[in-house]
């Protein structure tokens, strides 16, 4: 008997606490879609449900409440391929309307790469932005005209393009971060015009 | 097919018992974090203590203490997905023994923003440059509307624990490493009664 009541309780805390890591994990109650990129509209609202508050506690502590900064976050090429470091990307598309933008690169851990001279983001403080567009590169190493590739070519066809360095093996994640977006997104994140994320020449 | 009551009653308390540990577990989790963040956050108070010499600078005390990070890099492992292109300053806060004081006027020619965090994570209120332009940062931080405001904006938090977090956008790294620094250090927390 006390066996049996031994396991109704811990199948019952295992389901319990698994069902809410996999809810926090994979759910959320409010999110938007643009392109590659998804947002917890709510982050750090106190508008925020439980299970947002959760993920957002788990996948990005202290964030802003919407009015102030929208957050968006990458994991996949705009094909649906998961990003990797080890591969090379071209990201462009609209100025997203915000006072300021930034996009920066972090592994699968959630931490920043170990980045030359702290290039972990492009902004539009610190430039990545050719004839009112956002362009950059990200990729282990500087594309550079050599290469064979006829989209790293295109890519590099503005000269100014800024490199974000992608350095390692391992999972990557893009954030878009918009500080004092517009009111159009503060209304509806989803009608962010996404910047499009297409690998550069043969993934390895 | 007909299931026995005491079976059902069985099942039945199994699927109340996976709710309530799902529920709390879900409740529970930012909490948690919060929590373990606030105190890792807290650890860098030496920093406060090594620059307390500096004019203007609180000292650390029991209630409430700043503490000024260095911009984020790959070695930042507090905080999960760390903003390189902000300097933050940061206060961790407790109401239970009195109300606390925060001024922030950094001078600062891009974005700014002071922010405060309930220990349920929530961001229960922001203000940036541009607002701060009109109403600037003089807050008495409190839990209770009663609380006299000495000519202060009264701010009641919804709960006794929380963290003061001061934003600044930073374009440059390097060139702005000193004007950072100062900046962060136009946060001041204080607590008082």
């Amino acid at each position: 008997m006390a066996v049996s009541r031994f396991w109704f309780v811990l199948s019952a805390l295992v389901v319990g606490l698994g069902s809410a890591w996999a809810v926090v994990r994979f759910g959320g109650e409010q999110t938007a879609q643009a392109g590659a990129w998804r947002s917890e509209v709510l982050a750090g609202s106190v508008a925020a449900g439980p299970y947002t508050r959760a993920r957002v506690a788990v996948g990005g502590l202290l964030a802003l409440g919407p009015s102030e900064t929208l957050y968006f976050v990458a994991e996949k090429d705009d094909a649906g391929r998961p990003l990797r470091t080890t591969c090379s990307y071209r990201v462009s598309g609209p100025v997203p309307d915000a006072r300021w933008w930034s996009v920066t690169a972090y592994g699968a851990d959630h931490f920043l790469l170990p980045a030359p001279d702290h290039r972990y983001s492009v902004n539009s403080a610190a430039g990545g932005m050719a004839g009112g567009e956002v362009s950059f590169v990200t990729g282990p190493q500087r594309p550079s005209l050599q290469d064979s590739s006829a989209d790293t070519a295109a890519a590099l066809a503005t000269a100014a393009t800024p490199w974000l360095p992608t350095p390692g093996d391992t999972g990557l994640l893009l954030v878009l971060r918009l500080y004092q977006p517009g009111a159009a997104l503060r209304r509806n994140a989803g009608a962010l015009l996404p910047l499009h994320i297409s690998a550069l020449g043969r993934c390895p | 097919m007909k299931m026995a009551p005491a079976t059902a009653r069985r099942y039945a308390t199994w699927l109340l018992l996976v709710l309530v540990v799902h529920a709390v577990a879900v409740w529970a989790m930012p909490r948690l974090i919060m929590r373990v963040a606030m105190s890792r956050l807290g650890a860098g108070a030496p920093t406060v203590a090594s620059s307390a010499a500096a004019p203007g600078v609180p000292r650390a005390n029991d209630h409430a203490h700043a503490v000024y990070p260095p911009l984020a890099t790959a070695a930042s492992r507090v905080i999960v997905l760390p903003s390189p292109d902000l300097g933050y300053a940061l206060c961790l806060y407790d109401l239970s023994r009195g109300h606390v004081d925060i001024d922030a006027a950094p001078q600062w020619p891009a974005y700014w923003s002071v922010a405060l965090y309930a220990d349920n994570t929530d961001n229960f209120l922001v203000r940036n440059d541009r607002a701060a332009g009109e109403r600037p940062v003089h807050w008495r931080l409190a839990l209770s509307r009663a609380t006299p405001s000495a000519g202060r904006e009264l701010i009641v938090s919804p709960s006794a624990r929380g963290l003061v977090l001061l934003r600044v956008l930073v374009a440059n790294r390097e060139e702005q490493a000193a004007a950072v620094a100062q900046a962060q250090r136009a946060l001041h927390c204080r607590s008082v009664g």
